[in-house]
């Protein structure tokens, strides 16, 4: 191809368009056409603790098929796929992840005009559900993750710490696994607003309710007896909320860790009271696999909830940089609360 | 009855003997004459913070039925029971209180295993009878702390497991984890003679903490012993010494599994890394609250098959009046007369 395609390049916690050819797929390979990109709370974190070398963002995405490599038939799935298809992708390859790496490998994020999946190895998916649902699929195969992890069970009392993206998409998998109750607590309004929406039953606003032992009493009051959750989700990232949300489980409950994808330090745990005493379960998430994955988008393709209204922005590539302003503090943009920002190339 | 017993009583770091009547067993309850109670750690735990309140300890307990109320006829499974029957009990009773921790008279006396006699009195006590051997069976209570260890830590065939601690929780959990197919057992403790006996056990590494005091030699070490050198499929911090659990998760390998069954008494808090130690990894984490019935069930068959030399784990076997000593020995020096403490054990009978 003689195109060129822009390139969204961060360095320190700068954002830079260039341009670059658009290479032909080599066998094996495939190049899309981007359609959006999500920013994700681990990309704000790095970006918060800035970038030492170009790095090309977003591992959050879906696109069009623009050119197949030679021995490419079908997706993952084994579904026949050819130039003009909508995929999803996992990032995760044979080397480091799509949406990790450096400037000399162009076109390997999503905050661009085309992804080339440049491994051999590749998870795409073939998909016919809109953009703003297919972007959510990465992010989603997460929640599906720490759902199998905490064998949810039906009818179980589930709180969820943390109504972003990550904290959504739990509670979601969540519901849809079978527990009957699901407390959310997190902020600002219109995201837990969006929680209810969801299938929140029980929303707790930290702003409303700063004072940790106010909001403790609370929110066990929405528990069965009192006694605490069967599963508790920390999807903040926040430290301080890990030791309040060991507070949340019932006697022989489990606690899931899925906040911290970002080293931001350590915090002072008691293993008797935090750990031996309620005969703790603790599952600590690291991303997703494939088959997390498969089974996120066979959800996503049902289609039951409003999952593209998670998508609270789309903006064009020039304004990268305003997402991450956004989601590093007031969670405000243009007038509307951020949930996920996606970048779209066509925008 | 007209006869009397004796009781150790526990308050702050004093011991007392007292005596009191031993009563004749209500219907449904069955009276004990106590032969051994091992001295546990969270008895040391809760000796060294003072003791609140007055407190009949010894809640590893194993005696003879001296005399049967009405209506005991059968164990937990089932097995009859008759005067003479050697009984194993399960100290927790879900929400009637536990043996080894009442006060005298609340609401029985001869709650606890530092007695001449324990009455078996609290509502809904499961208790086992057993042929094993009385320095066997009283092994049963931290021997089923193991039990529960390995089901949680879901140990499977062929993995590779480190325990951290050589005290009695870290060697039943090291011979449950081999009795449950483990093919690396490392025990990362001491003092010598204990690790002399986890080898015994079923350890296949021992790892002297004394000999490798620096954790960074010492993680490079426990780690050789790992396939590539990545670490262990499931590591049983085992030791209730605070800066264990960092160093033990860290010779977890990615989505294995961490288990914590040491810290049964409140040593205060450590900073924990909640990206490096848990996310990062993929872990696994389960933490052990002792155990529970089905633990009873399985663990005391393991023990009466005695394939492994579990009489060996009672180093010392105490009369009343020595309780003090025991727990001096533990406390510290591991030593008591010229041998290392294991597991001490009073016995109602012992000069």
């Amino acid at each position: 191809m003689a195109q060129t395609g822009r390139v969204v390049v961060c360095e320190g916690q700068d954002f830079e368009i260039r341009e670059y050819p658009v290479p032909d797929p080599a066998p094996d390979t495939i190049l899309i056409k981007q359609e959006l990109g999500g920013i994700c709370g681990t990309d704000l974190h790095k970006w918060q603790q800035k970038f030492e070398e170009e790095t090309l963002l977003g591992h959050e995405n879906v696109g069009i098929v623009a050119a197949l490599g030679k021995g490419v038939k079908e997706d993952y799935l084994g579904n026949p796929l050819k130039e003009g298809d909508r995929v999803v992708f996992h990032p995760r390859n044979s080397g480091v992840a799509y949406g990790y790496r450096g400037s000399s490998e162009p076109f390997s994020g999503g905050f661009a005009d085309f992804i080339y999946l440049s491994d051999s190895m590749n998870c795409f998916i073939k998909t016919e559900t809109p953009p703003k649902v297919g972007v959510l699929s990465e992010p989603f195969a997460i929640g599906v993750h720490a759902v199998m992890r905490a064998n949810i069970q039906i009818g179980d009392t589930v709180i969820v710490q943390g109504s972003g993206a990550i904290g959504l998409m739990t509670m979601v998998v969540a519901k849809l696994s079978g527990a009957a109750r699901l407390i959310m607590i997190g902020g600002p309004a219109k995201r837990l607003e969006l929680a209810k929406r969801l299938g929140a039953h029980v929303t707790v606003d930290i702003e409303d309710v700063p004072i940790l032992e106010e909001r403790r009493e609370l929110v066990m009051s929405h528990t069965p007896r009192g006694e605490g959750a069967d599963v508790v989700f920390e999807c903040a990232g926040f430290l301080p909320a890990v030791p309040e949300g060991f507070g949340y489980v019932k006697q022989d409950g489990t606690f899931v860790e899925v906040g911290h994808f970002v080293d931001v330090g350590s915090i002072e745990l008691n293993p008797n009271v935090h750990f031996l005493r309620p005969n703790l379960h603790l599952e600590g998430i690291w991303g997703s696999r494939y088959h997390h994955f498969v089974r996120g988008m066979a959800v996503l393709e049902n289609n039951e909830l409003p999952f593209a209204d998670m998508v609270s922005h789309v903006l064009p590539l020039e304004r990268v940089c305003d997402g991450f302003d956004a989601l590093d503090g007031k969670y405000e943009l243009d007038g509307e609360t951020v949930v996920k920002i996606a970048v779209g190339s066509g925008v | 009855m007209a006869r009397t017993g004796r009781s150790v009583i526990a308050h702050g770091q004093e011991f007392e003997i007292r005596e009191y009547p031993v009563p004749d067993p209500a219907p449904g309850t069955l009276l004990l004459r106590q032969e051994m109670s091992g001295i546990c750690g969270t008895d040391l735990h809760m000796w060294q913070n003072g003791i609140g309140r007055e407190t009949i300890l010894g809640h590893e307990l194993c005696g003879v039925i001296e005399a049967i109320g009405q209506g005991v006829t059968a164990d937990h499974v089932g097995r009859p029971v008759r005067e003479g029957d050697r009984i194993i009990v399960k100290p927790g009773t879900d929400g009637n209180g536990a043996y080894g921790f009442q006060p005298p008279g609340d609401p029985i006396d001869f709650t606890g295993g530092f007695s001449d006699y324990v009455y078996v009195g609290l509502p809904n006590t499961v208790f086992l009878q057993t042929e094993a051997p009385a320095e066997v069976a009283v092994i049963t209570e931290p021997f089923t702390v193991g039990v529960h260890a390995v089901l949680r830590g879901d140990v499977k065939l062929g993995d590779t497991v480190i325990v951290q601690g050589s005290g009695a929780i870290g060697l039943v959990t090291a011979n449950c984890a081999k009795h449950s197919g483990a093919a690396q057992v490392i025990v990362v403790g001491g003092p010598a003679d204990r690790l002399a006996l986890a080898k015994r056990l079923g350890a296949d590494v021992t790892i002297n903490i004394e000999e490798v005091p620096s954790v960074d030699e010492r993680r490079e070490i426990v780690l050789s012993h790992t396939p590539n050198g990545k670490g262990a499929d499931v590591v049983f911090e085992c030791a209730g010494f605070l800066p264990a659990t960092p160093e033990g998760l860290g010779y977890v390998r990615h989505s294995g599994t961490f288990v914590e069954v040491g810290h049964f008494v409140d040593m205060g808090s450590i900073d924990l890394n909640i990206n490096q130690l848990m996310m990062r990894r993929n872990l696994r984490f389960e933490a052990i609250w002792g155990s529970r019935t089905e633990d009873f069930v399985r663990g005391l068959r393991l023990l009466e098959k005695n394939e492994y030399p579990y009489g060996d784990m009672v180093s010392h076997v105490l009369p009343l009046e020595k309780t003090l000593d025991g727990f001096q020995a533990l406390n510290g020096t591991y030593r008591l007369g010229d041998e290392t403490v294991v597991k001490i054990a009073l016995g109602g009978n012992a000069r």
